[in-house]
């Protein structure tokens, strides 16, 4: 892509302009919240202080050698990144799929996708939560009642959640299936901006529609592609609502992601300083994993 | 159509608000008490709501007979994440003038100084306090909360099952329990093997502590100023184990499963016994709460007798009120608490099933009824160690963990119970 | 997988319905839990944890609504929701496109350093924010006020706003805007004409992001409002899941009630948009 002239252009006011309101809504709202944070992090925060407003001891960087010197604590990061790699992977290539289908559909079944995917999109993580796990119960669950009627399988009160794999495995069917609207809708856009000519001129060249996705299509949403990527991940890797709802507020140890963890320690043991540590640690491994994406896509932000 | 644009005077005038204030100290909200003295805001939980709110009303009505001109604002909180919520609010300088806390709740907060301390005198009743509830209000001989309400599981059968089996009567002794739960094995489970005689989930940790306590054991003990686990002690791991063998001989439902929804898996009709509240029997045929309504007066409830010999001690569960430390009305608070514990609003919680916070109305519940049973349980009712840290071994889920393993074979009752132990000695001395 | 299918202009007929069939069964599996949700309100409590299911109303009714709908605080509940949700859409729309406008088109010291700030924002475990962002609306006197929410989720979904519509805008090649301002147009006005039309389906799919963000978090909702009248559907829906256990009918009825707005949302900015595309008139 070639070098935007405009953007060379001198112009040093207005995009500081452009960014300001969001640049100082969020050191407002969230500078001072993030500075309690990282401070407590380096504290020994108990229930007394926090009621009191006494400033709580100093730790050093006391927690930060508890959190890491414990075994479990990596045990839980390896668990959290495994978690987002297989959840981002299948959300995008679904995602891709189901974006891709829908330029294909006739109008009428495009605008059921739509409203389907629509639909699922609006289902509060609450209810969605809910439903899974009743669809998945033990006892009145239509899974176990569906797979059984299979010949040669008895599911008959089995319980998803007592091994950890096949529990997850439905965990990440509802972040799967509660994330691809989010993924197809936002990739259907980009293919919709793709102009037609350029796949058409494609095709009239003799592009195979495999060669048309990889050269033309792909390129060509490829920006977008790896935003959301990046965005998924983040998400991914922070999740909670589900893991907590899903196991009803009282997920087991075998069940904690980092963002459970994090919650677990600050409002269940109230250790509230460990809880921070642990939100600051998850963060820096966060931008140590992007840190690679990152150079990509500060200059994907610079292709224009 | 529900959509209604905002007015955007709201959201304008909401940014200008936050444009002024930004990070200073602005002006306060009025999320909790109001400073001037004419409200007071009053967190209860949704049992309240639910099932109780004439109480609620009439106690209401009485304290503004006491105070006209004196606004009260019940707030209604869901157990689940009440505590979250408080944790922030007591932070801050708005807080609840009256808060529910679960009798297992409030060690944490009272060693922390969240509350005010009352004066047990002014209050009804206050020398018959139910035991397991005052002692959860106080800490080195001062008073920092009010018992509310009690509340003592009891065995729960299916009336129309035991007539058919030919039982005559509720199991009084546990032998009696066992072969009664035995001829309903026999009767119905050789029809559908989805049936459980006793329904009794993996994870329903104050069931299974009963036995524990039943047995002489401890979930933890105090040493010389310091809690420790006592899981793993003999006695208990002696109870541990006949809740164990209740299970693998009666019980076939899901084993990782706790009871939550326990009127709703009754209420499918495959259980012919289950150990629960009384509120439960009538959940299970109560089609709000996922039970179904053809049940209706197929249940009764029964004392239910331990292997000891005697009745099975329950976990006595209940709520107590606190004024927080914080709030500006602490005098009206009182007094609110006062009308709303009093022996008028008792009689009244009576009336809905539920246990009151003294034995001397405690003996009304027990000439009779659906909940005369968990009266007369309630006095051998036990509560969780009154120990700095015990909510952190509660909300770390170390009990039911360690039952899941148990009743799943996926660890001894042994190990289970030492790995519980380790667990609760981690955490169970910290504030 | 599904771009192989085609084969070429001649044959467009079999493989459409081919894809519609296709289209037709992703959308069936997608949707059942959705289907569930919708046939389980509509059902009797008698009727609705009974196995082996049914897959039909048999008989359909309407009291789940009924109570639903009969809470107390269910009217100003939807009015807080849409105050709150409508609120956040709107300005993280306008403050986001101007921040997203600026990284896509102009290269400025700092720049990197923005884009840095809004991705690790987005990071940090909502669990360790809780109290110091209700301290700091505490501070401002901001708690129990639909404005503060609408502040606090605005951070939530503005970080998320910029750096999708920076995609969106980045796709928009820059020389129809230069075309524009050959053409006589300002830079406001050729981004009014030319960036805006262009950039609608990305606004659609961000905004109903942002919507549904706001309308379905309850965490953060929950600690900061506390007048039962201005808290939003998602902690009403809450309530459905009692200690005597969950009420599915009433749960289900409610969360497609509270479901509904956001798709008729999702409608109505989809229309308005596309008439906007017909008018904004690009290449015509």
């Amino acid at each position: 892509m070639s070098a935007d002239p405009a953007g060379r252009r001198p112009r040093p006011r207005l995009p500081y302009l452009l960014i300001a309101p969001s640049f100082l809504a969020l050191l407002v709202v969230l500078g001072y919240p993030l500075v309690d944070m990282v401070t407590l992090a380096f504290q020994d925060m108990t229930r007394k202080e926090l009621f009191s407003g006494a400033a709580p001891p100093w730790a050093g960087l006391g927690q930060f050698r508890t959190i890491l010197g414990d075994g479990f604590f990596w045990t839980v990061v390896a668990r959290t990144a495994l978690f987002t790699l297989v959840c981002v992977s299948l959300t995008m290539v679904l995602g891709l799929i189901v974006a891709l289908l829908m330029r294909r559909t006739s109008p009428w079944v495009r605008a059921v996708l739509a409203g389907v995917l629509v639909a699922v999109w609006a289902m509060p993580v609450m209810v969605a939560a809910a439903i899974f796990r009743w669809l998945f119960d033990a006892d009145y669950g239509l899974v176990n009642w569906l797979l059984s009627t299979l010949p040669g399988i008895d599911l008959a009160r089995h319980n998803w959640f007592t091994d950890p794999w096949q529990g997850f495995a439905v965990i990440t069917a509802v972040v799967v299936w509660g994330a691809l609207p989010f993924a197809a809708v936002s990739l259907h856009a980009a293919l919709t901006q793709i102009p037609p000519e350029l796949e058409e001129a494609a095709l009239i060249d003799g592009a195979r529609p495999s060669q048309l996705f990889r050269y033309v299509t792909f390129p060509a949403i490829k920006p977008l592609f790896v935003m959301v990527t990046t965005l998924m991940a983040i998400w991914d890797f922070g999740v909670f609502n589900q893991i907590w709802l899903m196991r009803g507020g009282q997920p087991e140890r075998e069940y904690y992601l980092l963002g459970v963890y994090s919650f677990i320690e600050s409002f269940a043991v109230n250790r509230y300083s460990t809880g921070a540590a642990i939100a600051l640690v998850t963060v820096v491994l966060l931008l140590a994993g992007a840190v690679v994406y990152l150079r990509q896509m500060l200059r994907l932000g610079e292709a224009e | 159509m529900t959509l209604r644009l905002p007015r955007r005077s709201a959201v304008l005038g909401a940014l200008l608000l936050f444009a002024v204030t930004g990070c200073s100290s602005g002006e306060g909200g009025t999320s909790g008490g109001r400073a001037d003295g004419s409200g007071l805001t009053v967190w209860l939980t949704v049992d309240a709501r639910e099932s109780w709110p004439d109480m609620v009303a009439s106690a209401n009505a009485r304290f503004a007979k006491k105070h006209p001109g004196v606004k009260v604002d019940v707030q209604y909180q869901q157990w689940t994440t009440k505590n979250q919520k408080l944790d922030a609010v007591l932070a801050g300088r708005n807080v609840p003038d009256v808060v529910e806390m679960g009798n297992s709740e409030t060690t944490n907060y009272i060693v922390n100084e969240a509350f005010a301390p009352l004066d047990p005198k002014t209050f009804e009743r206050s020398g018959q306090w139910l035991p397991a509830l005052a002692d959860a209000c106080r800490l080195d001989n001062r008073t920092y909360c009010v018992p509310y309400y009690a509340g003592a599981r009891v065995g729960v059968y299916r009336t129309d099952y035991f007539k058919d089996t030919g039982i005559t009567h509720a199991p009084r002794t546990y032998p009696e329990l066992i072969s009664d739960l035995d001829r309903l094995k026999a009767k119905y489970g050789a029809e559908d093997p989805g049936f459980s005689a006793f329904y009794m989930p993996g994870r329903y940790w104050s069931a299974a502590m009963g036995f524990v306590k039943d047995a002489g054991g401890e979930m933890a003990v105090e040493k010389d100023g310091r809690w420790q686990g006592a899981l793993s002690s003999p006695k208990s791991v002696a109870g541990l184990t006949t809740w164990k063998k209740l299970l693998d001989d009666y019980y076939v439902g899901d084993r990782a499963k706790d009871n939550g929804d326990q009127p709703a898996v009754v209420g499918q009709g495959k259980v012919g016994v289950f150990y629960g509240n009384t509120w439960e029997a009538q959940a299970a045929a109560d089609a709000r709460s996922g039970g179904d309504p053809r049940l209706k007066g197929k249940f009764a409830t029964f004392a239910f007798p331990g292997p000891s010999g005697k009745l099975l001690p329950p976990f006595l569960g209940g709520s107590t009120l606190a004024v927080p430390a914080k709030s500006r009305n602490q005098e009206l608070a009182a007094d609110w608490i006062r009308v709303f514990t009093d022996g008028e609003s008792q009689r009244k919680l009576i009336a809905a099933n539920t246990l009151p916070n003294n034995t001397v109305q405690l003996a009304d519940v027990a000439a009779g009824g659906i909940n005369g049973p968990a009266a007369q349980a309630a006095v051998r009712g036990w509560v969780t160690p009154l120990a700095p840290g015990w909510t952190s071994v509660e909300k770390s889920n170390v009990l039911p963990e360690m039952l899941e393993r148990i009743a799943t074979g996926k660890a001894s009752v042994r190990d289970a119970a030492r790995e519980a132990d380790r667990r609760i000695d981690a955490v169970i001395n910290e504030r | 997988m599904s771009a192989r299918k085609g084969h070429g202009a001649t044959a467009v007929r079999r493989p459409r319905r081919r894809y519609d069939l296709l289209g037709l069964l992703v959308a069936a599996l997608l949707g059942f839990p959705v289907y569930w949700m919708v046939l389980t309100s509509f059902r009797p409590a008698t009727e609705i944890l009974s196995l082996p299911p049914e897959f039909w109303p048999s008989h359909p009714t309407l009291d789940n609504f009924a109570r639903a709908m009969g809470t107390e605080t269910f009217w100003p509940n939807v009015r807080s929701s849409a105050v709150i949700g409508l609120g956040t859409v709107l300005v993280s729309l306008v403050v986001g496109t101007l921040a997203a406008f600026a990284l896509a088109r102009f290269r400025f010291a700092g720049r990197k350093a923005f884009v840095v700030v809004i991705l690790t924002v987005q990071m940090i475990p909502l669990a360790a924010l809780i109290i110091p962002v209700y301290l700091l609306l505490n501070d401002a006197g901001l708690t129990d006020s639909l404005g503060g929410v609408i502040v606090v989720y605005l951070v939530f979904t503005l970080p998320f706003t910029v750096w999708m519509l920076h995609g969106f805008i980045a796709a928009i090649p820059a020389e129809l805007e230069e075309a524009a301002m050959v053409d006589g147009c300002g830079r406001f006005g050729a981004f009014v004409r030319v960036v805006l039309p262009l950039l609608a389906p990305g606004l659609v799919a961000t905004s109903v992001f942002a919507m549904v963000q706001a309308w379905n978090e309850y965490v953060l909702v929950y600690v900061l409002l506390s007048t039962p009248e201005k808290q939003t559907l998602s902690i009403w829906l809450v309530s459905f899941q009692t200690s005597f256990g969950t009420d599915y009918g009433g749960l289900m009825a409610g969360a497609t009630l509270t479901a509904l707005p956001v798709v008729i949302f999702f409608l109505a900015v989809q229309r308005k948009i596309a008439a906007g595309l017909a008018t904004g008139a690009v290449k015509g």
